[in-house]
């Protein structure tokens, strides 16, 4: 099970890797903030599964506050791009 | 050993769906299609995960704190796409990329 | 017609659309008192801060101070007319919830692989004629996981919504979202939808 949660964790890391592309590239701000997002919630999903397969309750906790910063990041970045466009 | 499979598929599935988040966030053309990849695909990927490693949790806590997490998330991704996409036509309107 | 009492009863008969309006903002000024709403809040928010602490009682110095903060908001926040919410009508929204964010997120996977990219992306109008609040909150959040749909923008009356495939039936998929919510929070189907 180990060696199964081992290829999930490195297949989702390179899922991550490759949406940093659309980060390089952008061309939009919002287009930088969404692969971000998409970070967010890989990296929720990771935490999950490594706290299981390194049995570390505590990334579980980690995950929490992963998953609740990424929606503050999105809305603050909108407040104040919006503010910036208009 | 029938609930470990059940976990070990769903995980699997849950990995497509974000490796399909990430496919169309790259090849789809513009913000707002990308948009569908992301709220879409990602949102279900991340509960498939969620669902198969509640089957491996081990106490009621560590269940609760998945669900818990899943519900943020679910919950904020698509009030982030609606936020994201009415961020991105006001910027269209006003002729700024 | 427009003593508040009878339309507290959520189960509007089908009304033409301006009185319609009418009783919706005669509703939109009546808030429900506010202290049933801050201790349900209150319980809530002990009960997460508990499990996520194992209800451990040192944990308590951090939890009573965010739990009371957390609740109080209520009283900052607008107030909103609260809806009643029926449980067999949840049950079904959960399950139309659950099928529609699975089929969406196959198909907006498909898409993705496809080596062609079918995809014809546009904007499409479409009337909200759900009451304001939490039953339109709860539809606008929804259309973003159907199948090929994004709720982008809200204006006057109407929700944008950007379809990966613009000669898909959107009347026929937002439609069916509408019962749904409707069924939720236990408003009979509306004669105005169907416009």
């Amino acid at each position: 099970m180990t060696t199964f949660f081992g290829i999930i964790v490195v297949t989702l890391l390179v899922s991550i890797l490759t949406g940093l592309i659309r980060v390089h590239r952008g061309p939009r701000p919002a287009d930088r903030m969404m692969a971000a997002q998409l970070v967010g919630s890989a990296a929720v999903a990771i935490l999950l599964i490594l706290s299981r397969a390194m049995d570390m309750p505590a990334l579980l906790d980690v995950a929490v506050v992963f998953a609740l910063l990424a929606a503050v990041a999105v809305v603050g970045f909108v407040v104040l791009a919006s503010r910036k466009v208009s | 050993m029938m609930l470990d499979l059940i976990a070990a598929s769903l995980v699997v599935f849950g990995t497509v769906f974000f490796i399909a988040g990430t496919v169309g966030l790259l090849r789809f053309p513009d913000i707002y299609c990308r948009l569908h990849a992301l709220t879409k695909a990602d949102g279900l990927g991340l509960a498939l995960v969620a669902l198969g490693m509640t089957l491996k949790a081990e106490s009621f806590g560590e269940v609760f704190r998945i669900v818990l997490i899943w519900f943020f998330v679910a919950l904020a991704s698509a009030t982030c796409g609606h936020l994201i996409a009415a961020y991105a036509r006001q910027a269209d309107r006003e002729g700024k990329a | 017609m427009l003593d508040p009492v009878s339309f507290s009863e959520a189960s509007p008969a089908p009304v033409p659309a301006q009185v319609r309006a009418l009783q919706l903002q005669e509703r939109a000024c009546k808030p429900p008192p506010r202290w049933p709403r801050f201790f349900i809040t209150l319980l809530v928010l002990a009960l997460i801060w508990g499990v996520l602490t194992e209800f451990r009682l040192d944990a308590m110095v951090f939890g009573l101070p965010a739990v009371l903060a957390g609740a109080g908001l209520v009283f900052l926040m607008p107030a909103t007319p609260g809806w009643r919410i029926s449980p067999s009508g949840a049950f079904r929204f959960a399950v139309f919830f659950a099928v529609q964010s699975v089929l969406g997120a196959i198909d907006v996977a498909m898409r993705a692989f496809s080596p062609r990219l079918p995809l014809s992306p546009g904007f499409r109008h479409y009337p909200l004629s759900l009451p304001m609040g939490a039953p339109r909150i709860v539809f606008l959040n929804t259309i973003t996981l159907l199948p090929g749909t994004l709720s982008a923008e809200v204006e006057a009356d109407e929700v944008i919504v950007h379809m990966l495939d613009t000669q898909a039936d959107l009347a026929a998929s937002l439609g069916a979202l509408e019962v749904r919510v409707a069924d939720l929070f236990s408003l009979s189907p509306q004669s105005e939808n169907s416009k």
